[in-house]
């Protein structure tokens, strides 16, 4: 019965919700009642996400074989997530005010000079502290960091060892190219315009194998989705005991 | 030979720096009048179709057309979404759009916000008249197939707006657009839910990473055209502003730098073939 329940329930909702598909005027209503319940369970597992996260990282901060670098990284997580929570429920989100630093050029000077200026300066602790100066740069940082890894990965993986790779590679490089102004200027000179070759690789080529792919991925999901309604298919529902 | 040995003793460090040392150039030269004035020359002669296809649509719209924008995005893709949403916003604001900013991103609703009001007041805008912030929308795609049935049911924040437009606004098929920037799913989500099945227009724009899985959509008209990372931003900043070259903002100027690090790029893999090709010459296939 512990596992035929969830499996029951799992199979009623995916009938309703393809039943409503095609009959709107018949399911409409247990369609909307099971449409809310998905937000109210979303929002309780962001309750049932902070607890865990703070129950492994408080025992990753006591347990004594813990490095002690890791130990550090643990404190700091549950001290922001404490203070984070604290301080945006009492200063509340303010949207209206922004603050960062944007870099301004001296242009008098033969060789443009660096000076940094404050934008704009909000007295709300939560957007202008917590969200803007430091969540927002964080965040920038750690996506800007693609960038080199891009470069890094390209320089070991783009090599002429086959057809095949010499393909891919010729196609990425004139993509690459294609998508910013040098590449016209480049291949300007030579009377080439490369961002019309690279869209057609994006817009012809590109978009076949796309859409290859996603009728691939549209009858996978299918075949999962048949198993599901089934019970064919109960990975859902955990490890049987 | 010498180059070549030397070639060969680059290591990820030297990436790494070499990579450092382009963004910087990049950074402090982008605000540099001729450069931006290239870019600008260079930018102008290709825009993208699907930018043009997307940027025409929109211009299409009668005055007064309601017009959902979703800035699905958080602080980490800021540079390419942020020039998206605001020169959305800059031509909306322009036709007389009535507009709802909404975020299926939590971190993105303060983003949206913040850049809906500043945009607004460029253009004399108030809130609850011309504009709505609907916040962040909880659930995703189950609130975008709510949208599809009960617009102010999805976005319950719309339900406190006294904003006489939404009076005749029931479900997402009385929106004249559906436009979202997307860093995740969410374009893919408004595409399959509310075009295949209620019908309305949707475009919007999305990552450079994420352009090419698009294409598929707009070639089958469920997308009407895309703004694809910062070169879409750009196509689009040119297209709605067209600017004299020290009127540009970000998305020209950045685009500066991302040209030097494609071409870094580039130049790398031409290093690595050269040494790769040097070396089956030299001792053959086996190394």
């Amino acid at each position: 019965m512990k596992r035929e329940l969830p499996l029951f329930i799992t199979a009623i909702t995916g009938l309703v919700i393809i039943f409503n598909y095609f009959l709107p005027e018949v399911t409409g209503q247990i369609t909307e009642i099971i449409r809310k319940w998905v937000i109210v369970i979303s929002s309780f597992a962001i309750i049932l996400g902070i607890l865990n996260l703070l129950i492994i990282s408080l025992r990753k901060t006591v347990e004594p074989i813990t490095h002690i670098d890791d130990r550090i990284a643990n404190i700091v997580l549950i001290l922001s997530l404490i203070i984070t929570i604290i301080i945006g429920m009492v200063y509340k989100v303010d949207p209206n005010y922004t603050s960062e630093f944007k870099l301004v050029l001296d242009k008098s000077s033969v060789i443009p000079l660096i000076n940094f200026e404050f934008q704009k300066v909000d007295n709300n602790v939560f957007t202008n502290v917590i969200f803007y100066s430091i969540y927002n740069p964080l965040s920038a940082a750690m996506f800007s960091l693609l960038a080199f890894f891009i470069a890094s990965a390209s320089y070991r993986a783009f090599r002429a060892r086959n057809m095949e790779a010499t393909l891919l590679l010729l196609a990425a490089s004139i993509v690459i190219l294609g998508r910013v102004p040098i590449g016209d200027y480049l291949f300007g000179l030579i009377g080439l315009k490369i961002s019309v070759v690279s869209e057609y690789i994006t817009a012809v080529i590109n978009a076949a194998a796309q859409r290859a792919i996603l009728i691939a991925v549209g009858i996978g999901t299918i075949i999962i989705s048949l198993k599901l309604l089934f019970g064919i298919e109960k990975s859902h529902i955990g490890k049987s005991e | 030979m010498i180059i070549i040995e030397l070639f060969k003793k680059i290591t990820r460090r030297t990436i790494f720096l070499t990579v450092a040392i382009f963004l910087t150039i990049g950074a402090i030269f982008s605000d540099v009048y001729w450069i931006k004035k290239i870019n600008l020359e260079m930018l102008r002669k290709s825009i993208t179709p699907a930018s043009k296809q997307a940027y025409d649509f929109i211009e299409s719209l009668p005055p007064n057309s309601v017009v959902l924008v979703s800035g699905d995005y958080g602080p980490s893709t800021r540079v390419e979404a942020d020039p998206i949403l605001e020169n959305f916003l800059k031509q909306s604001f322009r036709k007389n759009f009535k507009v709802i900013a909404i975020s299926l991103w939590p971190d993105g609703a303060q983003i949206v916000a913040t850049k809906t009001r500043q945009v607004a007041s460029q253009y004399n805008k108030q809130e609850d008249v011309d504009y709505v912030i609907g916040g962040y929308v909880v659930g995703a795609a189950v609130a975008i197939e709510k949208m599809g049935v009960d617009l102010k049911d999805a976005i319950p924040l719309l339900n406190k707006s006294p904003a006489p437009f939404l009076k005749n606004i029931k479900t997402a098929h009385d929106l004249n657009l559906v436009f979202c920037i997307a860093a995740g799913d969410t374009l893919q989500y408004y595409i399959r839910i509310l075009k295949s099945r209620y019908g309305v227009n949707v475009s919007g724009g999305c990552t450079a990473v994420m352009a090419a899985e698009m294409y598929p959509y707009i070639l089958s008209k469920q997308l009407i055209g895309l703004f694809g990372g910062l070169k879409g931003a750009a196509d689009y900043e040119i297209l709605e502003s067209n600017p004299e070259p020290d009127q540009v903002s970000e998305a020209v100027k950045y685009m500066l730098t991302q040209s030097l690090i494609h071409a870094l790029i580039i130049i790398f893999i031409i290093i690595a073939n050269i040494v790769f090709i040097y070396d089956r010459l030299k001792y053959g296939k086996k190394r």
